[in-house]
């Protein structure tokens, strides 16, 4: 049995990352693995910053993830991936979407919304290993951006790194999305798995 | 996070769960025939899940009207023999106390838990709060659970502890605790088939003569007498020991999980461990023992050194001096939450080793840049929200009437509403609790400021406690303007209906209790009713509001955006029109709606998130904005 597995999900409210939380989750309680979820749900509906602490394998207690020790980092925006980079480290994959949603001061001018380039770099430092792509692109060929947590779970599953099958993470992603959005949700997961193969990740 | 089949599983699956889905499961396999609260965060989840299986089980689950009705709906049921559960966020306790205080006199027949969710962090709350201290005041059993198993099987016990002693028992929880999700093995659900009859005992139920009052606070003391012992055999309080360790852990709560992880991870031995679930009485046997081996005793506790107070005083018991690591010496901090990092740091300072570091300094230095460059991201008001449009146009009005905004006081409240105060819209100047806002502007007019007075309050704020200020403020005729921010939910915490809803939280339709109705009948002579999508209308009634001497009440009614879009009610988003618009960004500036992006040059309104409300269209002052997108 794994004994520690961390993946964290930083998204903005309202883009998912709590849907995909639990289908991991879920999908890890399938598989029979212990399991903590650490979350901040108070507003998250309502378009502040999220992130998700999915956390699997016998050693694991804290439902906060301890500094630096993250597995996988599923950024769903730039600057909020960059938001989780104390939880980073060297054996970090992060998988980027790089589709900016700006916050209103940004629009208002009060702050600067900083170039994608440098996210990419500043968390290259800190990360292992960073893989980026326009989630929203492939979100929209599967027929809604609404769909594009189902497609960053797919390109994560495509680098066969979590614990659990692939098979029952999808199973438990349909299970877990809004009834008649099966497929639509089936099909933006098999184009995240395609960019990964295009990428030559797999 | 489960679906009601997981809530209502069988004995021994294991599923995953939120440890507010935890208690509320719990609460069912305790047979709970009652369960109550207001809404607030971190708790909400208990009663949303209750409510969603009540038909199922018989069982009465509502949203109260706030707090305090909550607490004495429970304990009328648990007078009556069966059991009740109420739960509230931190501050909800405060409303609720009255109540609390002299049920602890009359105690209960069938058991009453209260479930209370502080906040470290704080994550969503006002102040941080620590409610264990409250067990000290109400002289009340209080249970405390680290982990969502120990949620449901801690929720379960503490009504059986509850009619042992007949006293209401508190489960305090904390945020980690309540929206921590993790596998949890269901228990039996217990079929608790009781006849509700409440027996005449005017000496247990009637506070009115001073000689029972001394009799029952003498029968509280005797209760609490006999939690010692229950207290002290709980199973849920665990003492680690060999007997050789020179150093030990006292620890409760979440902090429990961090510090077995630190030592998990750093391969820590000769380390004592007491995890303390029983928070009133505390199992000072236990703690004896433990204090009676070592020589130093590290204490984890989240916000004020409750336990390390009690600890302390115990240490003269033991005759010989030991050391105590914790809040006195500022070992760790009273304030926020705490993370594997602060444990495991403590655990240094107990130890005197290092376990270390993963933060290089280079790290350090990259954390720092990110840091320097990194936007904030607040939660904004939800696009289409209707409250923004209320807020700009009472703006509008202050500036019609020749006023600066300095001249008129806006006193906010609790809710979505308080997104104001960032900007652009910059509105309210106070937000501290539940209906705050009325009487405080009232307060100002009375203290004979110049300065025109505004409470701005939600609908569910008004109902839960708006309405006795509004009383106050008719019967002295104070020259307050009370805008009424209706979008017909508590939409805040996740679209409960409230008194104004037309719905119960079971679903039941019943007929909607009108803000307009309520301020009418208590005498104010200023009602008005607006859609605040309408800017120009709201702004119009509102400069009349503001010009009435005496009380005036507006009710900006309109539906949250979030939920006229799960009913399929908003409109085609709007956009905007590129060679009309100036880049002159007044819609942005003035809204700062998030589906108005700002493109370097001009305005672009997301599609994805527009709800198509229309209030950018009335503030663009080049009609550059359109409702359809033309063919």
């Amino acid at each position: 049995m794994v004994k520690e597995f961390n993946l964290l999900i930083s998204a903005v409210g309202g883009q998912g990352g709590l849907t995909l939380s639990r289908v991991i989750a879920s999908a890890a309680v399938k598989m029979g693995l212990k399991v903590r979820v650490g979350e901040t749900l108070g507003m998250s509906q309502r378009g502040g910053a999220v992130i998700s602490f999915v956390r699997m394998g016998e050693d694991v207690y804290s439902p906060l993830i301890p500094e630096g020790e993250t597995d996988v980092l599923i950024g769903m925006e730039p600057i909020e991936a960059l938001r989780a980079a104390k939880y980073v480290g060297p054996k970090t994959v992060a998988i980027v979407n790089t589709r900016p949603i700006k916050p209103v001061p940004v629009n208002l001018g009060l702050e600067k919304y900083p170039p994608i380039e440098k996210v990419i770099e500043l968390l290259s430092k800190l990360s292992g290993k960073v893989i980026n792509f326009d989630a929203y692109e492939v979100a929209k060929r599967a027929g809604s951006t609404r769909v594009v947590n189902s497609v960053m779970l797919g390109a994560v599953v495509a680098l066969k790194i979590l614990p659990i099958p692939r098979e029952t993470i999808l199973e438990t992603l349909l299970e877990n999305v809004p009834k008649g959005t099966e497929e639509m949700n089936e099909a933006a997961f098999k184009l995240g798995e395609d960019i990964m193969k295009e990428r030559a990740l797999v | 996070m489960s679906d009601d089949s997981s809530i209502l599983g069988k004995a021994g699956r294991k599923v995953l769960m939120m440890g507010n889905e935890a208690i509320a499961r719990g609460a069912i396999e305790a047979g709970v025939k009652v369960a109550t609260a207001y809404p607030g965060t971190p708790s909400t989840e208990i009663i949303e899940t209750l409510a969603k299986v009540a038909k199922n089980l018989d069982m009465h689950v509502e949203w109260a009207v706030n707090e305090k009705v909550a607490l004495e709906i429970a304990l009328g049921a648990a007078f009556s023999g069966v059991r009740a559960l109420v739960a509230m966020k931190a501050p909800g306790l405060n409303v609720a106390m009255d109540t609390l205080m002299s049920a602890a006199y009359s105690g209960v027949n069938g058991g009453l838990v209260i479930v209370v969710a502080d906040d470290p962090g704080p994550h969503t709350t006002q102040t941080e709060q620590d409610n264990r201290f409250i067990s000290k005041i109400t002289l009340l059993p209080m249970l405390e659970p680290s982990d969502p198993q120990e949620a449901k099987d801690i929720v379960k016990e503490a009504f059986k502890i509850s009619e042992k002693l007949q006293l209401p028992v508190i489960v305090r929880t904390t945020t980690r605790v309540n929206h921590t999700s993790a596998d949890v093995i269901l228990g039996e659900i217990e079929v608790v088939k009781r006849e509700p009859w409440f027996s005449k005992e005017p000496m247990r139920y009637i506070r009115a003569s001073m000689a029972w009052n001394l009799a029952r606070h003498k029968w509280l003391n005797q209760q609490m007498e006999k939690a010692k012992e229950i207290m002290e055999n709980l199973p849920f309080n665990k003492l680690e020991m060999k007997g050789d360790e020179k150093v030990g852990v006292i620890v409760s709560g979440v902090s429990y999980n961090y510090l077995k992880e630190v030592i998990k991870k750093y391969c820590v031995e000769n380390v004592a461990v007491l995890k303390i679930s029983a928070i009133n009485p505390l199992p000072e046997k236990l703690i004896k023992k433990l204090l009676s081996k070592v020589d130093k005793v590290l204490v984890l506790e989240e916000l004020e050194p409750y336990l390390e107070f009690h600890i302390k005083s115990l240490i003269p018991e033991i005759g010989r001096n030991i050391e105590v690591l914790g809040k006195f010496n500022g070992i760790t901090p009273r304030e926020g939450e705490f993370s594997p990092e602060i444990v495991r740091s403590a655990l240094e300072k107990l130890l005197n080793i290092k376990l270390g570091n993963p933060l290089g300094d280079s790290k350090e230095k990259v954390l720092e840049e990110i840091k320097s460059i990194l936007p904030r991201r607040a939660p904004p008001m939800c696009p289409g929200c209707p409250h923004r449009a209320t807020y700009l146009a009472l703006k509008k009005a202050i500036k019609r009437l020749g006023l600066k905004l300095e001249e008129v006081s806006v006193f906010g409240d609790i809710g979505c509403y308080a997104l104001s105060l960032q900007p652009p819209l910059e509105a309210i100047w106070t937000e501290h609790c539940m209906g705050a806002s009325i009487g405080m502007a009232a307060g100002l007019y009375f203290a004979g400021s110049r300065q025109k007075a505004v409470a701005t309050i939600g609908d569910s704020t008004f109902f839960h406690m708006g309405i006795q200020p509004l009383i106050d403020a008719v019967q002295h005729n104070a020259n307050i303007t009370v805008i009424v921010l209706d979008n017909g939910t508590i939409a805040m915490t996740g679209h409960q209906p409230h008194p104004g809803s037309g719905e119960t939280a079971t679903g039941e339709k019943v007929k909607p209790i009108l803000i307009e109705d309520i301020a009418k009948a208590v005498g104010v002579k200023f009602v008005k009713v607006v859609d605040p999508y309408d800017l120009k209308e709201t702004t119009d009634v509102l400069v009349e509001a503001l010009k009435f001497e005496g009380v005036s009440v507006v009710v900006a009614r309109r539906l949250c955006a979030i939920l006229a879009a799960r009913r399929k009610l908003t409109g085609p988003p709007c956009y905007v029109d590129p060679d009309t618009c100036t880049g002159c960004r007044t819609c942005i500036l003035q809204l700062g709606c998030p589906s108005l992006v700002w493109e370097g040059e001009k305005t672009v309104i997301d599609a994805d998130t527009c709800t198509g409300c229309g209030v950018c269209i009335q503030v663009c002052p080049y009609n550059a904005i359109k409702m359809e997108k033309e063919e």
